[in-house]
């Protein structure tokens, strides 16, 4: 196919008609500017070949011309196979078709539509929309560059049929791919499609938990199954071990040894007891020996003592006569002397007493001296305080002070003020009496006898006798500010004349005068107290204290006298006089005691010797006398020769008692066990005892052991442990099973996925040879040396160069739309080869191409050109003019 | 005197590859307790001989524990003798200790020590019960020694393998073939073995009640013991008391008329509803062979209480119909004679030419499917 020309009306911009003539082969540029209706022109090519005439859908809808009334019509004029085509559709109004083959008309309408199709091989399926087959793939929109094409399923069964012309066919293809899309899927309940590993909760994921909890709880219970086992072991060991330790026979031979140790023991005690017995007897006689000995002995010690003290007493008893006679002499003497010392001492008392009478007396007579001085300081004192107290009662009795006559003051002149003030603005009231008149004249009550005139500062009452009342008042608001601050004053003022006790100023005065005089008059008593030492603020004290003084001076003076044994206090001097001849009549009696004294020393020491040694030889000899009484009673003179000799048989018999005694002692103790036997006896009890103590308690250790493994035994078995175990071994077994299984799925799964993908590879890389042979020269015109790699369904997967592979997506705007274009080309190329050539057409294509690009996209779109129709409209008529190719442009009706 | 012989109760014992079938197969353990209880009550029969491991494990639960005495408490008419196996031994405190700790009843006799035990007057029983899972000697020599009036019926109970008879039960416990004539035995009951299987006249092995596993006793016995009197000959009858089958099928599979064959060998079963089949397939079939066994065993297994299938050795043998049912000349036959290439490649292991055959299986499988529901 070849379109030669393109005819619209009542089509977008353009209202009446629009056509693009001499469209010829290779490549054709149809450049204008922005809105000059090339696509519109675009839009409406497509219209007319694909769209049904009577279709009214949105897009025809956009291309009506809104200013005219005319129907969407498009004629496209194309050749094929030799033969001039023209294809008119009128759309939305006045539809139409008519099908034009070398100028005759052969279908009209729906039979033109479908002759159209028929023609280019074009199945209109049952539904409204148009597949558009190769159209799709090779022409392309504005916008619509950018995108590597995706044929339709008309347009892969073209391409398809153009490849298998050269390849062969690609069977299975799509059988492949459900199959492969199946296993992908069943796989995926497995493994992850990215890792291959299995998923967490996929079977194998799941059956692995499964396995490992079991695998787990397996070696728990075994653990606790071969504890229960070593448990059981160590019972029986522990059980046996018990039956052997606890042997009667063994036991029994232990005890009869016990017992025989006992008794050994016993036996060995008892000999030893015997001993003690012998040893106990054997010093029992030998203190009978001693206490013999002893009493013997004494008996002759008390008779040599007898002897002896009798003698001694004999002396002391001489000693004592002669120091009693030396005792009595001076025992006189002393008494002589102690009689004078008394008498001396008795007159010495009589006068110190008189003395101390005396010394009262002279004492009474100087405070009586000052008793008349004080009751004089009294009588002053009396008379000031009686002064002061006046005073200080009239001062309390005067309230005024010196500020509330200045306050007063400050009043009186206000108020004088104030009242000068009404008085100088208010009326004035003159009363001029007549020279004659019987008339009594009044004047708010007063008689008025002289003229007088007074101004009208409060309402005033004028009688004329009882004639009439004249009433003048000043104006009802006259001077209402000031009576009101005169009011105010006045009350103040009455409020200090109550404070202080006054009704008028002058009084005040009068009384602040007084209260003056009367301070002075206080000040003065002050002084005159002060003159006689006593402080103002206590004078009642002072009068006081000196009546106490006056009373007590009177009261000791009577009490003198008393004692004196007077009627009345004598002369102070008659005292004195007294005094002092007692005191010389004392110096005398004090010489002579002096005297006594010292004979009376004199003659002590002897006295005080004689009485002590006297006293020392009494003491000698009454002990010498107790002792010799107590001796003679112990052994009395009549049997004393008698009881030695007793004593001494006694004595001997004892010694022969004793030698008896201790010779039987030594006989026994050489027939009983010595200490080392007795230790040895002893050691073998307690070994016998420990072994037996030991055995119990290793029968107790073991039966605590047995116990408590008896205890282990029943918590561990009562719980079905084995029965467990049993179950979990099967478990485990069975998940290895299924795991076993779940794994060789998924690696059938994956070998059945690897093995259909590089099938399904490689016969696609077969089927895409045409593709990549017609690819192949246009890509060397932009990517030398490069290779696109080509997915399903014609997709682009990706562009190697250099021996790196780039994924198509993530390609630049600009690369992707060449290589875009360029498959189209590629595309095309392959259907023209086939003969089935379908025009290329690119609205606004390779915007993003810069210079270089855009030079080898014009080479390439040449190299197309040579074998099928390329038209190219664009925007950029600068840019496209090295593309060089047939120049179209739009020829509207003006023309 | 007779008797009951029985053995290998195994109470407790789990069967977890039948999934929530397992309690159904624990149970029939049980009823085959009362099944014993019925025969013996049926028959006059006394007592009850339990050559030992009545229960499955020497620490079963305390539910598992009492639940086969509960079920011998209905026949208080007939004497249990029960004797500890290799699976229950007695250890102190141990599952017989538990057990004696829970009130047994009094016709319930367990046999804890190798004493003589007059189970009626003149008829003396000589038990050999285990201590321990495996004891190298024979405890059956007690009874060699082991005198009883004369005229008394001698009868051994115990537990074991019998030695110098081939085959061996599943622990090392020895008991000597002489022991009835060195002992004086009229008879010896003997358990480990589960099969039931004469020894001589004198020795046999009951079997168990209720078969557990493949490849042993497909069906649960007991064996009715008269022994007239002392040293006269025994008479043992074996009476069926189990409820499952446990079966074993192998078969090899080489044309698809097999299959039919197969099919027709386990639809011919009695009752499948009761019968655990253990199918082991081997030789090699066709894709299509494949995809037809797998539907019929589809069928065939929900007639069977448990159909457990091993077929590792079958192979498969794509045919030419088989790969072109996969595709004719497209791709998919190419992914078909890849995997086919790679099944049967010797320079890869057995495990990676299997996953090429199940790959191949599952692609057909998988086509297969699609065209069905194509034409659906």
């Amino acid at each position: 196919m070849q379109i030669s020309g393109l005819v619209v009306e009542g089509v977008g911009r353009f209202g009446l008609h629009a056509m693009v003539n001499d469209i010829g082969k290779g490549v054709n540029v149809l450049a204008a500017g922005n809105e000059a209706g090339k696509s519109t022109l675009f839009r409406a090519l497509r219209a007319c070949i694909f769209e049904r005439h009577t279709a009214k859908n949105e897009s025809l809808r956009a291309l009506q011309n809104y200013n005219t009334n005319l129907p969407v019509t498009v004629s496209v004029s194309f050749t094929n196979d030799g033969h001039a085509y023209t294809i008119t559709k009128s759309f939305l109004r006045s539809v139409s078709a008519s099908f034009v083959v070398d100028g005759r008309e052969i279908a009209k309408n729906a039979e033109a539509d479908q002759m159209l199709w028929e023609l280019l091989g074009i199945q209109p399926g049952s539904g409204r929309a148009v597949d558009e087959g190769a159209f799709a793939m090779l022409w392309v929109g504005q916008g619509h560059s950018f995108s590597a094409p995706v044929p339709t399923e008309a347009g892969a069964t073209v391409l398809g049929s153009a490849i298998e012309s050269e390849v062969g066919s690609l069977v299975g293809g799509e059988r492949a791919r459900i199959a492969l899309a199946e296993t992908v899927e069943e796989l995926g309940k497995y493994v992850t499609e990215k890792t291959g590993k299995p998923l967490a909760e996929g079977p194998i994921g799941r059956v692995q938990r499964d396995r490992d909890s079991y695998r787990n709880e397996l070696n728990s219970s075994l653990e606790r199954l071969r504890q229960l086992d070593t448990q059981f072991n160590e019972l029986y060991s522990a059980q046996e071990e018990r039956k052997r330790i606890a042997n009667p026979a063994d036991r029994a031979l232990l005890q009869q040894n016990l017992t025989d140790a006992i008794r050994e023991l016993d036996e060995a005690r008892e000999a030893v007891g015997k001993v003690a017995a012998q040893e106990a007897d054997e010093r029992r006689l030998h203190v009978q020996l001693d206490n013999a000995r002893r009493a013997y002995d004494y008996l002759v010690e008390i008779s040599d003592h007898v002897n002896e003290q009798r003698e001694r007493e004999s002396a002391l008893a001489t000693q004592i006569h002669d120091i009693e006679i030396e005792e009595k002499r001076l025992r006189l003497e002393v008494s002589s002397l102690r009689s004078a010392v008394s008498d001396l001492d008795k007159a010495d008392q009589a006068l110190l007493q008189e003395s101390q009478v005396l010394t009262q007396l002279i004492g009474a007579a100087s405070q009586f001296k000052l008793k008349s001085e004080m009751e004089h300081r009294h009588a002053i004192l009396t008379e000031i305080v009686e002064r002061l107290t006046k005073a200080e009662a009239g001062l309390s009795a005067l309230k005024i002070t010196a500020a509330q006559i200045q306050a007063l003051e400050k009043i009186d002149r206000t108020i004088s003020l104030i009242d000068a003030k009404l008085a100088s603005s208010a009326s004035l009231l003159a009363i001029k009496l007549g020279p004659e008149s019987d008339t009594e004249i009044t004047l708010n009550g007063l008689v008025v006898n002289e003229n007088t005139s007074l101004s009208v500062t409060a309402p005033l009452r004028i009688g004329i006798g009882k004639a009439a009342t004249i009433e003048v008042s000043p104006p009802s608001d006259f001077g209402e500010a000031d009576e009101k601050v005169r009011a105010a004053h006045i009350t103040e003022q009455q409020r200090v004349f109550a404070a202080a006790d006054i009704s008028t100023l002058a009084e005040g005065r009068i009384a602040l005068n007084k209260k003056e005089t009367i301070k002075a008059s206080i000040q003065g008593i002050g002084a005159e107290l002060r003159s006689l030492g006593v402080v103002a603020e206590t004078p009642h004290e002072e009068l006081i204290r000196l009546a106490g003084e006056i009373s007590r001076i009177v009261a000791e003076t009577e009490q003198a006298i008393s004692k004196a044994d007077m009627d009345k206090l004598p002369a102070l001097d008659v005292i004195e006089k007294r005094r002092e001849v007692i005191s010389e009549e004392r110096e005398k009696l004090l010489v002579n005691r002096k005297k006594l004294s010292s004979a009376l020393n004199e003659v002590q020491p002897p006295l005080e010797s004689a009485v002590s040694g006297k006293a020392a030889i009494e003491g000698k000899l009454g002990e010498l006398r107790r002792n010799l009484a107590a001796n003679l009673i112990v052994s009395p003179d009549a049997t004393r020769h008698a009881d030695i000799a007793t004593a001494k048989t006694a004595m001997d018999t004892a010694d022969v008692a004793h030698q008896q005694s201790a010779g039987a002692l030594g006989d026994i103790r050489s027939r009983s066990p010595n200490q080392s036997e007795m230790e040895r006896l002893t050691n073998k009890l307690k070994r016998l005892e420990q072994a037996n103590f030991n055995l119990g308690e290793s029968i107790a250790g073991i039966d605590k052991k047995i116990s408590n493994l008896e205890g282990q035994i029943q918590n561990a078995g009562g719980d079905g442990v084995g029965e467990r175990v049993s179950g979990l071994k099967e478990l485990v077994e069975l998940s290895e099973l299924d795991l076993s299984r779940h794994v060789n799925r998924a690696r059938t799964l994956t070998l059945l996925k690897d093995t259909i993908n590089s099938s399904l590879n490689e016969s696609r890389d077969r089927f895409y040879t045409p593709i990549r042979r017609h690819l192949q020269p246009f890509l060397n015109d932009l990517f030398p040396g490069a290779e696109l790699q080509l997915g399903d369904g014609f997709s682009v997967d990706g562009l190697k160069r250099s021996g790196a592979s780039e994924e198509f997506e993530y390609l630049s705007e600009g690369t992707k739309e060449q290589i875009a274009v360029l498959v189209r080309l590629a595309m095309g190329a392959l259907l023209a080869e086939q003969g089935k050539a379908v025009p290329i057409i690119l609205d606004d294509a390779l915007v993003f191409s810069d210079d270089d690009r855009i030079a080898r996209m014009f080479d390439a779109l040449i190299r197309a050109g040579k074998h099928q129709q390329v038209i190219v409209l664009t925007c950029r008529s600068r840019a496209f003019t090295s593309l060089g190719g047939h120049l179209l442009s739009i020829t509207t009706a003006s023309k | 005197m007779r008797f009951i012989h029985t053995a290998d109760w195994q109470i407790g014992k789990v069967f977890k590859q039948f999934g929530t079938k397992e309690a159904v197969l624990q149970e029939a353990r049980l009823v085959a307790i009362e099944a014993i209880g019925r025969l013996a009550s049926a028959e006059s029969l006394h007592h009850v001989l339990v050559a030992g491991d009545v229960y499955d494990s020497d620490s079963p639960s305390p539910k598992t524990l009492r639940e086969p005495i509960e079920r011998m408490r209905r026949f208080p008419k007939v004497h249990w003798h029960l004797l500890p196996g290799n699976h229950d031994p007695h250890r102190p405190q141990g599952v017989w200790d538990r057990l004696l700790a829970t009130n047994l009843p009094s016709n319930i006799h367990v046999q804890l020590a190798p004493v003589p035990f007059e189970m009626e007057p003149g008829i003396i029983l000589l038990p050999c019960p285990l201590f321990r899972r495996s004891e190298v000697n024979d405890l059956t020599s007690w009874m060699d020694t082991e005198t009883t009036s004369i005229g008394a019926v001698r009868i051994g109970l115990a537990h074991g393998s019998i030695t110098g008879f081939g085959s061996s039960g599943d622990a090392n416990n020895p008991i000597d073939l002489q022991r009835p004539n060195k002992a004086g035995l009229d008879y010896l009951a003997l358990g480990d073995w589960h099969r039931t299987q004469k020894i001589s006249e004198k020795v046999w092995y009951s079997g168990t009640p209720e078969p557990d596993l493949v490849n042993s006793q497909e069906e649960g016995k007991v064996l009715v013991v008269d022994i007239p009197a002392a040293g006269a000959p025994v008479t043992v009858t074996e009476r069926v008391t189990g409820k499952y089958q446990w079966q074993t099928i192998e078969d090899t599979l080489t044309t698809d008329a097999d299959i039919s064959l197969l099919e027709g060998r386990l639809r011919a079963f009695a009752e499948p509803s009761r019968t655990i089949m253990r199918l082991t397939l081997r030789g090699s079939l066709s894709l299509a062979g494949h995809a037809d066994l797998d539907s019929r065993l589809a069928g065939i297994n929900a007639a069977f209480f448990s159909l457990i299938l091993r077929s590792d050795e079958l192979a498969s043998t794509p045919t030419a119909a088989d790969l072109e049912a996969i595709d004719f000349d497209g791709v998919l036959s190419q992914v078909a004679n890849r995997l086919q290439a790679r099944s049967v490649n010797l320079s890869l292991n057995e495990d990676e030419r299997q996953i090429a055959q199940g790959a191949l299986i599952e692609l057909y499988n998988m086509v297969i499917k699609s065209s069905k529901e194509r034409v659906a």
